[in-house]
C-alpha cells in the first residue's frame, strides 16, 4: 500500500511517516523543503498551491495523508489551499483522504464551538475561524471518499504515546468527563496516537465523510 | 465604590465587572461594540458604556467619578503597536478624570522567568505572536514611567483558563513568572491560573488596595 503524506515534515506528519513504514507501508512523502535520507521514502517537494505538482504526487496513491498546518501569518488562506489540495486529490483519482483538521470547528459538551469559547482571546480567533472555515471544504467534498481526523483540545509534542484512542463521529469533543469546561484538561491525545489512529484508519477503513474526534 | 472598567466585554474584563457588581459596586462596563455589550453583560447590573480606547475624549465621561478604573483590553493581530498608543491614551484619560488607581492587566511575556532570563528570552515567541507578545514589555515600561498613578500590573499565569472556579488559591509574587516546576523545560505549562481567580484578585485589589506601583503575577 502507498500512502502520499502531505504535511510530511511537520510534528504530526514525521510521526505518520515513520509509523507507516515500520507497517511495511510505502510512504511518499511530501513537503515544500522535503530532504529525506530514507531511501523508502519518495520526498517531493511540492507547494500547496502547484495543482499539477501535487496530482503528480497524488497519483498512485491509495490513501492520501492531509496533515499540512494552517499558515499562522495568513489563516484565511487556509481554507482555499486545502480547496485546491481536495481539487488535486479528485484530479489525481486517489481513492481515499485521511486528514486531520483543527479542532477549533469541534462542539463542546455546551453545544457551542470550542472556537467561540473563552478558550480564545479575540487576538487569536481570527486564526481559529480560518480553521473552523476549512471544515466546510470537507463538508462540500460530497464526491470524495474522506475521514478528517479532530484532535483533542490539547495535543502536545511532550504527551507519550499510550497506544489507545477514542473516537467520536458526532463532531463532540472526545474527553473524559463531560461535565466539566476545562477542556484542555479533559480533552487531551498525543501526536503519536493521533498518527496511529490515521494509519488504523487507512489499513482498516472504518469510516467515510464524517469528522472523527480523537481522545483518550 | 464607583469602577470604571475598560474592556468589559473581554474574557477577562466581563469577569471583572460582573464579580464587582455582584459585591454592589456601582460599575461602568466600557468596549467599542454597544450590541456586543449588550449581549455579554445582559443582566450583569453593569452600565454600559461605548468608547474608543484609542480615543481620549471618549474615555472621559466613562471614567468621570471613578474611584479606580481596571483596563482589561489586548493588543490584536492587525495592529498590534496600536495597543501602545491605546494605553497611553487611557492613562491620559485616567489622570485627567482624576481616577487615581489603574489596576491593568499585564501578560506572563512581560515577566522573567524562573532562570532569570525574560520569559521572552526563555522562549522566543513564534514569529505570528512576536509582534503582540513584545508589546507587554512595553506597555510595563509605560507603567514604571508613570509618575502621578496609583497603578497595579497583573501578569496572569502562562496557563490562563476560563470556566474555573474562585479559589484565591494562587501565589502571587512580582516580576518572576509563578510555575510549580521550575525545571522543567515546559515551566511555562506549570503556570496555572482560572479566568475566575484572575478575576477574583482583580477585583480584591480594587476593593482592597495592597499592591502600588508593581508588575505582579499569580498561578497556583
Amino acid at each position: 500500500m502507498l500512502i502520499a503524506v502531505l504535511g510530511a515534515r511537520g510534528n504530526l506528519g514525521r510521526l505518520v511517516v515513520a509509523q507507516a513504514l515500520g507497517r511495511g507501508l510505502d510512504v511518499r512523502a511530501i513537503s515544500p523543503h522535503m530532504d529525506s535520507g530514507d531511501p523508502r521514502v519518495t520526498a517531493i517537494a511540492a507547494a500547496d498551491r502547484d495543482h499539477d505538482a501535487l496530482t503528480g504526487a497524488f497519483t498512485g496513491a491509495d490513501a492520501v495523508v492531509v496533515v499540512f498546518p494552517a499558515p499562522l501569518g495568513r489563516p484565511q488562506d487556509y481554507p482555499g489551499q486545502l480547496q485546491r489540495v481536495l481539487d488535486a486529490v479528485r484530479d489525481a483519482g486517489a481513492p481515499r483522504v485521511i486528514a486531520l483538521i483543527g479542532s477549533a470547528g469541534a462542539l463542546t459538551a455546551h453545544g457551542e464551538r470550542l472556537v467561540e469559547t473563552d478558550y480564545f482571546a479575540e487576538t487569536t480567533r481570527h486564526f481559529y475561524r480560518s480553521v473552523e472555515a476549512a471544515w466546510d471544504v470537507y463538508r462540500r467534498a460530497t464526491d470524495l471518499d474522506w475521514v478528517a481526523f479532530v484532535p483533542a483540545a490539547r495535543m502536545q509534542l511532550h504527551l507519550a504515546e499510550r497506544g489507545a484512542y477514542r473516537t467520536r463521529t458526532d463532531e463532540h469533543l472526545v474527553t473524559t468527563d463531560d461535565t466539566t469546561r476545562r477542556y484542555f484538561d479533559v480533552s487531551q491525545i498525543s501526536y503519536g496516537d493521533c498518527a496511529r489512529a490515521m494509519l488504523d484508519e487507512i489499513e482498516r477503513p472504518r469510516h467515510s465523510q464524517v469528522f472523527v474526534s480523537l481522545g483518550w | 465604590m464607583d469602577v470604571t472598567v475598560i474592556g468589559a466585554t473581554g474574557r477577562i474584563g466581563k469577569r471583572v465587572a460582573r464579580m464587582l457588581a455582584e459585591r454592589g459596586h456601582d460599575v461602568r462596563g466600557v468596549n467599542r461594540r454597544p450590541d456586543r455589550a449588550a449581549v455579554v453583560l445582559a443582566g450583569s447590573g453593569v452600565r454600559t458604556c461605548t468608547a474608543d480606547t484609542g480615543d481620549e475624549a471618549s474615555l472621559a465621561p466613562a471614567l468621570a467619578g471613578a474611584d479606580t478604573a481596571v483596563l482589561t483590553t489586548a493588543p490584536t493581530r492587525e495592529d498590534p503597536s496600536a495597543y501602545l498608543t491605546q494605553t497611553a491614551s487611557v492613562l491620559r484619560a485616567v489622570r485627567h478624570a482624576g481616577v487615581t488607581r489603574l489596576v491593568a492587566v499585564s501578560s506572563y511575556v512581560a515577566l522573567r522567568a524562573p532562570d532569570g532570563r525574560t520569559v521572552l528570552e526563555a522562549e522566543p515567541a513564534h514569529p505570528y505572536f512576536r509582534p503582540i507578545e513584545e508589546v507587554y514589555p512595553a506597555q510595563a515600561a509605560m507603567f514604571r514611567a508613570e509618575t502621578g498613578l496609583d497603578w497595579l500590573l497583573v501578569a496572569p499565569a502562562a496557563e490562563l483558563y476560563p470556566y474555573g472556579e474562585v479559589t484565591r488559591g494562587y501565589r502571587v509574587a512580582r516580576d518572576v513568572l509563578v510555575v510549580t516546576d521550575p525545571a522543567s523545560p515546559n515551566f511555562k505549562e506549570t503556570s496555572v491560573l482560572s479566568m475566575e481567580d484572575l478575576a477574583a484578585f482583580i477585583t480584591d485589589e480594587v476593593e482592597h488596595p495592597a499592591r502600588h506601583r508593581q508588575l505582579v503575577t499569580l498561578a497556583y
